[in-house]
């Protein structure tokens, strides 16, 4: 078990190690300084909850503002949503993985629809929120779960009952 | 003359680093983090709401596509499983024996897989970063200059994940070794004798040329 501990912190520390340059998608804008959306944990021992969650109501001072999170395993769900806060209000959210100019996934906030994606991912990845009018107000709510204890794969090998001869 | 000359350059040289960091407080947002445990916050509502929605997606589905297409996934879904033809007779210590050592099979597998994801999207990160700053670098002087720095840095890091990576794909490999010969005395109880020798080593194999670091 603790051989088991052990190798289970090394797909930590493999990020770790690369954590600083891969934190965000790469850019080399000044102009673009993403800002973290801190995770903190939630729900632990709960058998769906349980992970980390970050929950920000932003009040965007830009018509683009940019975001990043970090700490995502590929076996482990990341859901994130986001919503309206003040009427009227349309804005276009992306999600970057590798360069904010290429958005892997994107989407539109509009009044009372709320925006919600399911994903896996390696790492972090990036949030871009642009809006046409000024000072919008919204939320991001951000949920990483756990890594699951079992995960579905099949064995490979089986052991079959012996055929009975007549 | 000269004092002006220089005053003027000083001069400019600040405008510069007061409208660029200008333009980065401009670029912010407001955020605002909603403690979790905080129920007496107004924010309660949001905290409860969004608790629900991620209860309902994780309970309906739990098969999530990969945030990038680019993305190395694990695949499991291909059944490797063979039929060996032995059987427990509903002996309990021949099926606990099975049921630990597939366990401890599987994960390994899992960690090979996560391995060898973790550094399939690092390469690619690493190159397409490389590409891009490359690129970009030669539009301005100061921009090249910084650029060279960063990736020095880049391929520095990079070389420590080989390393790194080698280290991890030893220790697992002498991991996947280990339960497979812990497997095979489950086969030698069950009734198959020298299984490891005859069958297991060919997925050892396997599995040794599947994850090694292909660069």
């Amino acid at each position: 078990m603790k051989r088991k501990k052990r190798i289970a912190l090394i797909g930590f520390l493999l990020l770790l190690v690369f954590g600083q340059l891969v934190a965000q998608p790469f850019n080399l804008d000044k102009n673009i300084q993403p800002q973290e959306l801190k995770m903190t944990d939630f729900k632990k021992g709960d058998s769906l909850l349980s992970g980390k969650i970050s929950v920000a109501v932003i009040k965007q001072v830009s018509d683009t503002a940019y975001f990043f999170v970090r700490g995502a395993g590929i076996y482990q769900q990341v859901i994130l949503t986001a919503s309206n806060r003040k009427p009227n209000q349309k804005l276009d959210i992306a999600l970057c993985k590798e360069s904010w100019n290429k958005p892997n996934r994107s989407g539109v906030i509009d009044n009372q629809k709320a925006y919600t994606e399911q994903f896996k991912t390696e790492g972090s990845f990036g949030i871009r929120v642009i809006s046409k009018r000024p000072n919008p107000e919204y939320q991001l709510i951000v949920w990483i779960g756990d890594e699951p204890k079992k995960i579905k794969m099949e064995n490979a090998f089986a052991n079959k009952p012996k055929i009975k001869k007549p | 003359m000269k004092k002006l000359a220089f005053l003027s350059i000083l001069l400019l040289v600040k405008l510069a680093a007061f409208s660029q960091g200008a333009a980065i407080a401009r670029a912010r947002a407001v955020i605002n983090f909603i403690p979790t445990p905080d129920v007496s916050s107004d924010a309660h509502d949001i905290v409860v709401a969004s608790t629900e929605i991620i209860r309902d997606i994780v309970k309906g589905n739990d098969i999530a596509r990969s945030l990038s297409l680019e993305e190395c996934v694990p695949d499991f879904t291909q059944d490797l499983s063979s039929d060996i033809l032995v059987s427990c007779n509903s002996e309990p210590s021949c099926e606990t024996c099975f049921q630990t050592s597939f366990g401890k099979i599987n994960f390994y597998r899992r960690q090979l897989a996560r391995l060898r994801c973790i550094y399939n999207n690092t390469k690619t990160f690493t190159d397409n970063a490389i590409a891009f700053g490359d690129n970009m670098s030669g539009i301005h002087a100061m921009s090249g200059m910084r650029w060279q720095q960063v990736r020095i840095d880049i391929m520095k890091n990079y070389k420590t994940m080989q390393g790194t990576y080698d280290r991890r794909y030893i220790e697992f490999m002498g991991g996947l070794q280990e339960s497979l010969r812990e497997l095979d005395t489950c086969m030698y109880i069950a009734g198959e004798n020298n299984w490891y020798i005859k069958s297991g080593f060919i997925y050892y194999e396997f599995m040794q040329e599947r994850y090694k670091r292909p660069d």
